[in-house]
């Protein structure tokens, strides 16, 4: 039984028809009972919720990554404002309801630390994948310690894997071992360094598809 | 219906989707922390399904504004900052709200707008620091249904996904800061609600880490 008093600062306590009501704090607020509506979303509708749903999928195992990756240059934004911002803007393509990402505009992390430039991916018989890169004059932004970090999109299995401080930046090289039934997919790579005391990354490099 | 009373009916049952969904969070956490004896006995999205639902919503915000949890009353700010713009649009309307919840049309539309953004499928045996980075996409989702809304009144349409995601995605930064500004009130009101949701998702953030 509800009780509903006329007026726009009146109440409603209770359920009146399909409709819940009360008055919290001298706020009204009214709840309908119903979660989801039977009506077919439009086309628009359903395009955006593709769309968003493609970013949202493939960036929520990475959100550890993103959250370090994009945590400088932000400002009043969260590190997921500006990741899913950026892939919604560049890293989408195609028309609805086609849409796919271009995973060579994809980026996990942004930030003053220098890249490196990549030499060689080899995938290797030992399900490896062997990372050879090359560097410019140290400095601060480009440091013999600065750790690499790569992320490996396996797209026949739809998983990532992520590989945490593999080497430094002086070694010029890195080795990374792949689960088992991971070579025979295609798989796809990206790396970024962190500063020793993990306060600063470099924009991720994308290595292309491996193998 | 007018075009422009159906836009004031979808924003009214957005605004009320975006206060469930935060208030599902809450007792999502919750039932992961002082509330852990209900886990697994009640839904955090049907708590208030009572057998009468006689002061349910008001035992509902109680219970969770006495929670100690520094996350839930972070959440809980922004119910009372999504609760209070609803307020202000129906009194700079002169609307009943009684009466707008009870369209279906809108209902319904505003539904199918809400869930274009929020595509998280829910995850069984996620954990409380899953749920918490979580927030972070619950926010944007939150503001991306309001900007939307914001941008119906704005350029006068039923549908504005091209409008909404150049405002959102290309002015991120004014609209957080606050220094967008639009003729209608109701999208100016909407814009200031969504700068303040950044305030209250950063804040979060503090904690969250």
């Amino acid at each position: 039984m509800g009780r509903y008093k006329n007026g726009i600062n009146g109440n409603v306590s209770g359920k009146i028809g399909s409709v819940i009501g009360s008055s919290w704090k001298g706020i009204p607020y009214l709840k309908g009972l119903h979660d989801l509506s039977s009506v077919p979303p439009t086309e628009a509708q359903l395009n955006q919720r593709l769309k968003l749903s493609i970013v949202s999928s493939w960036l929520r195992p990475l959100l550890s990554w993103i959250n370090i990756g994009y945590q400088h240059n932000v400002e009043e934004k969260t590190a997921m404002n500006a990741a899913v911002s950026y892939h919604m803007k560049e890293a989408i393509v195609g028309e609805g309801p086609d849409f796919s990402i271009d995973f060579s505009k994809a980026i996990f992390s942004r930030g003053e630390l220098l890249i490196s430039w990549v030499k060689n991916v080899f995938l290797l018989l030992n399900a490896s994948v062997h990372v050879v890169w090359s560097n410019g004059p140290l400095s601060v932004f480009c440091g013999a310690s600065d750790l690499a970090n790569f992320i490996v999109y396996n797209g026949t299995k739809g998983k990532f894997l992520g590989f945490k401080d593999v080497a430094f930046r002086s070694s010029k090289e890195a080795l990374l071992r792949l689960p088992v039934g991971f070579v025979d997919d295609v798989l796809y790579g990206w790396m970024h360094f962190v500063s020793e005391d993990g306060g600063r990354v470099s924009t991720s490099v994308y290595l292309g598809k491996i193998g | 219906m007018e075009l422009e009373d159906e836009i004031k009916g979808i924003t009214f049952h957005s605004l009320n989707f975006v206060i469930s969904r935060l208030m599902e969070e809450c007792f999502s956490l919750a039932f992961e922390g002082e509330l852990s004896d209900l886990k697994d006995l009640v839904d955090p999205n049907s708590y208030c399904e009572t057998m009468d639902h006689i002061s349910a919503l008001n035992i509902e915000l109680d219970l969770l504004d006495s929670l100690e949890d520094p996350v839930i009353k972070g959440l809980m700010v922004s119910v009372n900052r999504v609760l209070e713009c609803s307020r202000t649009f129906l009194m700079i309307n002169g609307l009943e709200g009684l009466e707008i919840i009870q369209e279906m049309d809108c209902f319904d539309f505003s539904s199918g707008l809400y869930y274009s953004y929020d595509v998280e499928e829910p995850e069984e045996g996620m954990s409380y620091k899953d749920r918490l980075y979580a927030l972070y996409s619950h926010y944007l989702i939150f503001q991306m249904v309001i900007c939307h809304c914001s941008c119906l009144f704005t350029f006068k349409k039923r549908e504005a996904y091209t409008e909404t995601d150049a405002l959102y995605f290309d002015r991120m930064d004014d609209l957080f800061e606050g220094k967008i500004e639009v003729e209608d009130k109701n999208a100016q009101l909407l814009l200031t609600l969504i700068a303040g949701l950044q305030e209250d998702i950063l804040a979060l953030g503090e904690i969250i880490g």
